[in-house]
């Protein structure tokens, strides 16, 4: 009986704390007054399942109730005139009138719009989202396994204003995302991931590979995140939605809530099974239509019979034209009975880069999951495998995910829980990018006139099978070159609650992040540029942090006024380890295929390791205030005091108010209008660097004989570094129509991020080559605009549109005394800089003041005349001989900028009964970017897209002539005055091209680039076409020094995901002794649009590895095929 | 059972209380990869001086002006240390008070 008590007594306390979270607190000590009780139960209208929790209140009056955990109240009322009033978050609030019953059972209807209504905000508050007075976005879980990604970030792409997503490559590959702008110039700009509490951080720079040439992306760390497992994802998006988390909020947090088991919902059994085909339907243009080799021979060249020699070692692609029923020696031709080489037909493989890739790329990933609330225990237990192989032969990727959460009550008031994700992340080989190793560099560069699959078996030792000595074996690559990895992580908290009283409770707790990496890199004799046996090599790193955190929150209702103030204390440490051993580049393996360090002569072993360690102490306090639910103000403060930075500067305090203002509640708007919020927004936050960043030690450069070596860096450091600091302003308004039918969302946000850390070059005659210092101001300001509707809802029909829209532009408005621009990359005669807004020089943009956007593109224009009074103005000045093209200038010009105008996200959600079709669609529009494999392949004349554009003289090729001059002259606008200059001529008389002799044979492929030369004496040569036009064979036509022929425009449409759905009728499925049967077809990341891009390359990855990040804006053999996917969902709960 | 569940709460307690402890920072941004400059005999920067800049010379010898220095590999350290000694000094900054 005694015990009976007890068990009562905890759960009416349960459902306290319960209505506590619902934000509206009540006295459970009923007073009696007289007159009636009423009783009744609650359900829920979607499922008939009892609502515990909901609040039963007494009309005009303190009195009120809780249901139970079957839904059932009993409330004392006055008379039969009083009206309950019942209300639960995330349902519609009901009121009925008393009346003569005793017994009041009702269905609460869900509010759509209600339930995403109540948001995670920082240090995992839950708040209502009107009382916000910044912008957070938010995804339900559901949206993200709606259509799976092997990373959840992309499945958020498309979806949420104010957030830029890139894929940097295939599934697997580190996936980036930067909201409202790159701020800062010195770190990837990536934001902190909050997972239930744990930070996690998630820089993209796990970039790898031992030996020369092996580049491979290892993912980053969020990408080991199981989606499966997610309930919600919050974006913090400004510093003022941030700052409670201080130092590391400068970028924006996401926060990311597990799932968990739902109060009341009894034990569910949930499986699911995901699988999807990756089928390949666009590659990269290659050029089938010439054999390899520099002249494009025709029988009639070498009057008739067999063509010379097709060498494949001269690795480009404007030899003789295939499939015309030439003949010639080629590659690996068959010996006649003397040992001499046989001809053989010229024939084009056009599929040689198909038939290279496997048929599809394979992902499946399975998922189940228990969970079970009882009165004493609350937990779900999940586990997710995920297993890929990708369409480059040998690559895989695979993760296997165990999660748990639990929570349980120690004491009537005391709740304990715990989260814990244990991941492991394994490949055996992630194919390497860049160039060297990358296995589809040197598909595409097998000549157009050998068939790959005779590649295929490709060998061993000093035997490799290759075209020539230029070659590398795409195959060999895919399935020698073994850059494998193991990833383990464990993130997890343990989180005490403790309802002090109604009104006071303290929550205390410890996270932890820890991660265990080990990554192999085992090259097999034959690549070339590993010719001592192939290499290997280990590196492990290993990554701890722990936070302990303390909070005490104090809630107070008044009639008009409410207050919420928490006061609490963190500590986070981090630990970080690594050792590497491997061979130095081009150094080898004593035996080959043995793959030990041991292997590995002591010369030419490269080891090293290195430890880190920081910590941040830090205090805060948030306090909201309400009044009369139609003014909320957030006020935030932290101080934190972080390690890295020197003693005197290492406290800092980050300040953030808010303010939300309901106008439909302070004056009547009609019943039209819902809601009409306002708000506004500033706060401050900051960046701290990275230990060890204030004094630079000494390092080992190793023995010489018997002397030890020290040396000393040649870059200095700043002992008074400051952490960067943002300071962020926003304005919003927030509005709802129509039964919420209709909505909008506006935001407008300045952020002034000051103090960048930046490494500023020194004169050689101070000793050091930079110093590192604080400096600058950058201004990023940006508008994010959300519209949604609903435009079809009846009983079987529901339509949801969402339209999302961002703009977002970073200013360097300062930099510091002497230094006018940050250099961020130079790749592909293209650079990325800096410059500070208002600069001005003569060699960039011809002294025109520089806007200073963050993102700009410069290059060399176009070598032309500059003598206005030159009858040839403006014509392109050539360069002499074999240069007899267009060449530079030394002055730069800005050419495009690697950031989108805008992002437009289109969602869509139609349902007809149990069918449900959504779509959503992502738009980028405007930005540039830079094609390295573009330029290389046209380099190489194996770029479609290149020989497609020459221009065709039609009967005036063949032969220079006055004619042709005119001709040349009529298209001035196209051919001289143009900023995309195309040679005329081509590889064959077909094109137009034009006789050159190549000893003592004449063949018809050459092309002239028209312009004038320099004639030396300050005078100029026409090459127009006329007499005396230098013809150049079509193999040197590429202009390598033009920077914008490769710069492409970066605007497409993707389809990121398209699914349907069926549920089937809860009816059906409980005869089955199902819950739930739901099951799905769906595609995702489609190509449908691009504006500059036809030939093959995704705009999306322009992001290249280089050293320990990536360059954006510049794809460079980052040629993945574009793909169709094809998947299936299959999902059950019981 | 109360007086068990107040040992209980204590018990949690004295756990948390354990497990934070503020960190000093100070000590947490000391470098341990490296030699600290306060503490390391800068004498053994010469080595590396002497053997870059030997290097760099034998470089030369074999590549730019191959055949102005033609000693051997092994000799162009010391030898060639006394004649360039003025340069490192240039290129290497503070390290200057050594010599």
């Amino acid at each position: 009986m005694k015990y009976k008590n007890i068990l009562n007594n905890l759960r009416d306390r349960l459902f306290i704390v319960i209505g506590l979270m619902s934000a509206i607190v009540f006295s459970v000590n009923a007073e009696i007054i007289q007159g009636l009780t009423v009783t009744g139960r609650v359900t829920a209208s979607l499922d008939g399942e009892g609502l515990p929790g909901v609040n039963v209140v007494l009309k005009g009056s303190q009195e009120g109730t809780i249901t139970d955990i079957s839904g059932n109240y009993s409330l004392n009322v006055v008379d039969e005139n009083s009206v309950l009033v019942f209300s639960y978050v995330g349902y519609n609030s009901e009121e009925i009138t008393v009346g003569s019953r005793t017994v009041i059972d009702i269905e609460m209807i869900e509010d759509i719009t209600a339930l995403s209504e109540v948001v995670v905000t920082a240090l995992g508050i839950k708040r209502e989202e009107k009382s916000l007075g910044y912008s957070v976005a938010k995804v339900k879980g559901e949206e993200l396994t709606r259509v799976v990604n092997e990373n959840f970030l992309n499945s958020m792409a498309g979806k949420v204003a104010g957030v830029t997503i890139n894929s940097t490559g295939a599934p697997g590959s580190s996936v980036s995302i930067v909201i409202r702008g790159a701020s800062s110039l010195s770190t990837d700009n990536q934001p902190l991931f909050v997972v239930d509490g744990v930070p996690i951080e998630s820089s993209i720079n796990n970039i790898g590979g031992i030996g020369d040439r092996n580049q491979v992306d290892y993912g980053n760390a969020i990408s080991d995140l199981d989606p499966e497992s997610i309930e919600s994802v919050s974006i913090l998006k400004g510093p003022s939605a941030a700052a409670l988390y201080g130092t590391r909020a400068g970028n924006g947090v996401v926060i990311i809530t597990t799932k968990k088991a739902k109060k009341g919902q009894g034990m569910k059994v949930t499986i699911s099974s995901n699988t999807v085909f990756d089928v390949p339907y666009k590659l990269f243009d290659v050029d089938t239509r010439f054999a390899t080799g520099f002249f494009s021979y025709r029988p009639e060249n070498v009057g008739g019979g067999v063509l010379p020699d097709i060498n494949a070692s001269d690795g480009t692609g404007a030899g003789p034209e295939n499939d015309k029923g030439y003949w010639a020696v080629q590659w690996d031709a068959p010996l006649d009975a003397n040992g001499q080489p046989i001809p053989t037909e010229v024939v084009s493989y056009p599929n040689n880069v198909r038939n290279f890739l496997n048929d599809y790329g394979f992902s499946t990933i399975n998922s189940a999951s228990v969970s079970n609330s009882t009165e004493d225990l609350n937990y779900r237990l999940g586990f997710t495998n995920l297993s890929s192989t990708g369409l480059i032969p040998n690559s895989d990727l695979y993760r296997n995910s165990f999660a748990i959460a639990a929570s349980t009550k120690l004491m009537d008031k005391l709740t304990i829980s715990t989260d814990v994700n244990i991941n492991k992340t394994w490949s055996n080989n992630r194919p390497a990018g860049d160039r060297g190793t990358n296995p589809l560099q040197w598909a595409y560069s097998t000549p157009s006139n050998i068939d790959i699959r005779k590649l295929k078996d490709y060998g061993s030792g000093n035997n490799i099978k290759n075209v020539s000595g230029n070659h590398q074996n795409p195959y060999f690559l895919a399935n020698e070159v073994n850059n494998s990895f193991t990833r383990y992580r464990i993130y997890g908290n343990v989180v005490l609650n403790w309802e002090i009283s109604p009104n006071f409770s303290l929550m205390g707790r410890y996270l932890l992040n820890k991660s265990d990496e080990i990554k192999e890199t085992k090259i097999a004799p034959g690549y070339t540029r590993e010719p001592n046996n192939g290499t290997y090599g280990i590196v492990e790193s290993k990554f701890l942090e722990t936070n302990t955190e303390i909070m005490g929150t104090y809630k107070k209702d008044w009639s008009d006024f409410s207050l919420s103030v928490s006061a609490g204390g963190n500590i986070l440490y981090q630990a970080g380890a690594s050792i590497s051993n491997s061979a130095k580049n081009g150094s080898g393996l004593i035996v080959p295929n043995v793959y030990t360090v041991q292997n590995i002569s002591s010369g030419a072993l490269r080891y090293r390791n290195s430890r880190s360690e920081k910590a941040i102490n830090s205090v805060y306090g948030i306090a909201n205030f309400s009044w009369k639910y139609m003014l909320y103000l957030d006020l935030t403060a932290r101080n934190d005091w972080s390690s890295t930075l020197p003693p005197s500067n290492r406290s800092y305090f980050y300040p953030s108010a808010s303010l939300s203002f309901l106008l439909n509640e302070a004056i009547n708007l009609g019943s039209k209008v819902n809601m009409l919020k306002l708000r506004a927004g500033w706060a401050q936050v900051g960046n701290d660097t990275g230990p060890y960043r204030l004094v630079n030690t000494y390092g080992d450069a190793g023995q010489w004989g018997d002397a030890t070596r020290l040396t000393k860096s040649s870059g200095l450091l700043a002992p008074n570094l400051l952490p960067e600091e943002a300071t962020s302003f926003e304005l919003g308004t927030d509005i709802k129509m129509f039964d919420n039918r209709l909505r909008f969302e506006g935001t407008y946000y300045t952020v002034d991020n000051r103090n960048q850390i930046l490494a500023i070059p020194l004169a050689a005659s101070s000793g050091f080559s930079g110093v590192q210092i604080n400096a600058g101001l950058m201004q990023s300001k940006g508008w994010e605009i959300l519209i949604g509707g609903t435009p079809i809802s009846t009983n079987n029909w529901t339509w949801d549109l969402n339209l999302n829209f961002t703009t977002n532009e970073t200013v360097i408005k300062e930099l510091t005394d002497g230094v006018d621009f940050v250099n961020f990359w130079s790749s592909e005669k293209v650079r990325s800089i800096g410059y500070v807004e208002g600069y001005v020089s003569d060699a960039v943009d011809y002294g025109k003041p520089q806007d200073g956007v963050v993102g700009n593109l410069y290059g060399n224009p176009i070598k032309r005349v500059r003598d206005e009074s030159s009858p040839y103005y403006n014509y392109p000045l050539l360069g002499e001989g074999l240069d007899a093209k267009w060449v530079v200038e030394d002055e730069l010009t800005k050419i495009g900028n690697f950031n989108p105008d805008f992002i437009m996200g289109l969602q869509s959600v139609l349902s007809y009964k149990n069918f449900t079709f959504s779509m959503t669609l992502d738009w980028r529009s405007g930005g540039q970017y830079v094609s390295g494999t573009w330029r290389r392949f046209t380099d190489a004349v194996i770029n479609k897209d290149w020989r497609e554009q020459l221009v065709n003289p039609g009967d005036l090729g063949g032969a220079p002539s006055p004619e042709l001059k005119q001709w040349v002259l009529d298209n001035a606008d196209e051919l001289l005055f143009n900023e995309y200059l195309r040679p005329v001529g081509g590889p064959t008389p077909e094109f137009g091209g034009f006789p050159e002799s190549f000893s003592g044979v004449e063949v018809f492929d050459a092309i002239f680039a028209p312009g004038v030369r320099a004639d030396g004496e300050g005078g100029y040569i026409e090459n127009l076409g006329e007499e005396g036009t230098v013809f150049l064979p079509y193999v040197v036509g590429y202009p390598w020094d033009v920077s914008i022929t490769n710069l492409f425009d970066a605007d497409y449409v993707k389809l990121r995901e398209i699914s349907l759905g069926y549920r089937l009728p809860s009816a059906v499925a409980q005869k089955i002794g199902m819950q739930d049967i739901n099951i799905s077809i769906y595609s995702r990341n489609i190509i449908l649009w691009t504006k500059d891009s036809k030939f093959g390359v995704d705009p999306e990855g322009a992001y290249k590895p280089s050293g320990s990040g990536f360059s954006q804006g510049i794809e460079f053999y980052n040629v993945n095929p574009w793909v169709l996917p094809l998947g299936f969902k299959l999902g059950f709960t019981f | 059972m109360y007086i068990i569940k107040n040992k209980f709460i204590i018990l949690l307690s004295l756990v948390f209380v354990f497990t934070i402890s503020c960190r000093d920072l100070d000590e947490l941004n000391i470098n341990p990869n490296g030699v600290d400059p306060e503490v390391a005999d800068l004498n053994l920067l010469l080595p590396t001086i002497i053997t870059g800049i030997s290097r760099n010379v034998v470089n030369l010898g074999f590549g730019d002006i191959a055949g102005v220095c033609s000693t051997p590999k092994k000799m162009a350290g010391p030898v060639v240390i006394i004649v360039m000694s003025g340069v490192s000094i240039v290129n290497h900054g503070p390290v200057t008070t050594v010599f």
